[in-house]
């Protein structure tokens, strides 16, 4: 009893704190969702009125916000597999036996990770340059024409792909190094004694090893892709042609650039009920596979 | 007591002043001199075009707008609705002898709410030297003529271009646009006016520079310096506005001035006109120091203030006194400034205008880019320019004066 009392003393600062920055504005969004608040609410109050769900049914009608939605999967789709893949091929490669001097490896591959965004997107603008870019020139060698990557509807988003995968994938090769250590050593030998080549130890032992951090990065990867803002920011502005406009830019766009804070507050909502219905369906999966 | 010690004499408070742009660069010899002359203290921000509008409205909600602040003409009627500057105070010598078309962009409600700066408008700057060798002593200021050389010259051109129309920047468009009879918007400005027939034909000009290869499809962020591509003679015009003459002033060695000159934009009837444009100078209506905040704006409005502004970045004075001093009525190129500010033609006062411009551009550039034809480019710029406007017609059925 005693030992229950303290333990909410204990975790009364957390809940109050979640209570105040979390649970309140996420009500006051959803408050302001139904109401036209704009520049002209702003000047004066009395330009306030509840709306309903009139702002809903004007996102669902504008057809930027579904090239938003459909750039925004786009990102994820690509970008969820392709990081993931990045990190689990790092951090096995990392894992090996034979590979030395392992911390300097960890520690240059997990730098991009902890750099400033726009200090590295800058530098990789210049990567990516039409004329100049290392890119191109290093596809001229190869003999591939010059491709403006940045400035072209058609790649703008792959070339964002690239700087953000190559931006996130060391967080979650230290999840997976850190469950490949906790991996048994004798599995693996049981493994090749009973004739397992490569592929078959990673595919029945690695993998089932890494089942929880697996689903925890495909959690965490889903909902950071679908709130992907930063980098077109920086990079391209959402452009060209508005190719490279997520969810959150749009969302951004509306609120901050323009202040049309009710239209603003629906995205948020439905972008908040969105990640929540597909980390849910995340979590069953992992369930049915017995890695939660 | 405490309070007391927190809350300082405001004529002891520093100015805060924002500068935008280039003038952010540039400002600072001058406020340092307007510091040295009074002892008043000024922090003076430089802020980016890019980032400065979406700044203001910010800084207001946030209640941090600085004392005194440059601001676009065309953002006045937003932050007007908003209340965020204070009157010019009556009787103020500030409002004396400026160009009538940039003492009326600040007027709402026959309020002074911001003192006109510098006035701007949007020209061609030209190779001079390889317009002559191909026969030209200057582009024509009749669009139609000016067409037929532009054509000529993308014959001697090649894979090279003529001029530059980036397609992110709405000033080509508008300035065509700015051509023809009919108001952007209409019925008391609530709705778009875009398929109207003359900003059909606007945009139908503007189309054809790009179909013809007469300008690349870029955006600025991926052109780069488009000085060095006229330099180079990758463009041989290049329409822009003042902020150019400083920049080629700044660079005269590197591209002497013998080889570049300025002519008007063309006209679809022959007239120069484009879309009126210029800078302010607005004082926060909360200013810590408004009285520090006005003495700071009545001397950067001087005679020798704007001159020396002139001569270090081009910015044309507000006031056409200003234009007899030998540094201005010498400068090159002041004879088609002065003509285009004569002719300016003012945007439409209310506060969604430059979310107008912004999503007429982005259509344009879908439309540049294949996605429209000029129909259905109009179309769509009506159809989302009436959503943005939906708040205002609402406002303006139930009675509001707006």
């Amino acid at each position: 009893m005693r030992q229950t009392r303290t333990g909410r003393l204990f975790v009364a600062p957390v809940l109050f704190a979640s209570f105040v920055v979390l649970v309140l504005p996420t009500i006051g969004a959803a408050l302001l969702s139904f109401t036209d608040f704009d520049i002209y609410a702003l000047s004066n109050p009395a330009n306030l009125s509840f709306v309903g769900f009139d702002n809903y049914v004007q996102l669902l009608s504008m057809p930027l916000f579904w090239r938003a939605v459909a750039n925004t999967v786009l990102f994820a789709v690509i970008g969820v597999p392709a990081a993931i893949a990045l990190s689990l091929l790092a951090a096995v490669l990392v894992h090996d036996a034979t590979v030395k001097w392992k911390p300097l490896w960890r520690l240059l591959l997990f730098a991009p990770y902890v750099t400033t965004l726009v200090a590295t997107a800058l530098v990789w603008k210049y990567v990516l340059d039409a004329q100049a870019g290392l890119l191109n020139r290093a596809l001229a060698l190869l003999g591939v024409a010059p491709v403006d990557w940045l400035g072209e509807p058609s790649t703008s988003i792959p070339a964002t792909l690239i700087f953000i995968v190559w931006k996130v994938f060391g967080y979650n090769m230290l999840v997976f190094a850190a469950a490949l250590s906790t991996a048994p050593t004798e599995l693996y030998d049981a493994a090749r004694l009973d004739g397992a080549g490569r592929w078959m130890r990673f595919r029945h032992v690695t993998l089932p090893a890494l089942g929880p951090a697996l689903l925890l990065a495909a959690v965490l990867s889903v909902a950071n892709f679908l709130q992907v803002f930063a980098e077109p920011y920086v990079m391209t502005h959402g452009g060209p042609a508005q190719s490279t406009v997520t969810i959150l830019y749009f969302m951004f766009d509306q609120g901050l650039a323009w202040w049309n804070l009710g239209l603003a507050s629906a995205v948020a909502v439905l972008l908040f009920i969105a990640i929540l219905l597909l980390t849910v369906l995340q979590v069953r999966i992992g369930r049915r596979a017995e890695w939660v | 007591m405490l309070a007391a010690a927190c809350t300082r004499r405001p004529s002891e408070s520093q100015i805060g002043f924002w500068a935008i742009g280039t003038e952010g660069e540039y400002a600072p010899p001058l406020v340092a001199r307007f510091i040295a002359e009074t002892g008043l203290r000024v922090a003076t921000q430089a802020i980016p075009w890019t980032a400065a509008h979406q700044k203001l409205l910010t800084a207001f909600v946030g209640n941090s707008l600085p004392d005194l602040t440059m601001i676009r003409n065309s953002w006045l009627p937003e932050l007007a609705l908003l209340g965020a500057f204070a009157p010019v105070p009556l009787g103020s010598s500030l409002l004396d002898g400026l160009f009538p078309a940039a003492l009326a962009s600040v007027l709402h409600d026959n309020v002074a709410i911001a003192v006109p700066w510098a006035v701007d408008a949007w020209v061609q700057f030209y190779r001079r030297d390889r317009l002559a060798a191909f026969g030209y002593e200057s582009p024509p200021i009749d669009w139609n003529d000016w067409l037929r050389m532009a054509r000529d010259l993308k014959r001697h051109q090649g894979h090279d271009y003529v001029t530059l129309h980036l397609i992110d920047w709405p000033e080509p468009l508008f300035a065509l646009a700015a051509q023809q009879p009919e108001p952007l918007l209409r019925e008391r400005n609530t709705f778009g006016n875009f398929r109207s027939a003359g900003f059909r034909d606007a945009l139908a000009r503007y189309k054809l520079v790009f179909d013809e290869h007469l300008s690349p499809i870029a955006q600025g962020a991926q052109f780069g310096d488009s000085l060095i591509a006229l330099r180079r003679g990758q463009i041989l015009i290049l329409p822009s506005n003042t902020t150019t003459i400083g920049d080629l002033q700044r660079r005269a060695l590197w591209f002497p001035p013998e080889l570049w000159a300025i002519a008007s934009t063309p006209g679809i009837a022959g007239t120069p006109r484009a879309m009126a444009s210029g800078i302010s100078l607005a004082v926060n209506r909360a200013a810590h120091n408004p009285e520090g905040a006005w003495r700071l704006a009545e001397y950067l409005c001087s005679p020798n203030s704007l001159i020396s502004l002139y001569k270090a970045i081009g910015d044309l004075p507000a006031r056409p006194a200003v234009w007899a001093a030998p540094a201005v009525a010498q400068g090159i190129g002041t004879s088609v400034f002065a003509r285009h500010i004569n002719a300016g033609v003012a945007p439409p006062a209310v506060p969604e205008w430059e979310r107008i411009v912004i999503e007429v551009q982005l259509i344009a550039e879908r439309m540049v880019r294949g996605e429209f034809g000029v129909d259905g480019a109009t179309d769509e710029m009506d159809r989302r320019v009436d959503l943005i406007l939906e708040k205002r017609r609402k406002l303006v059925a139930r009675g509001r004066n707006l």
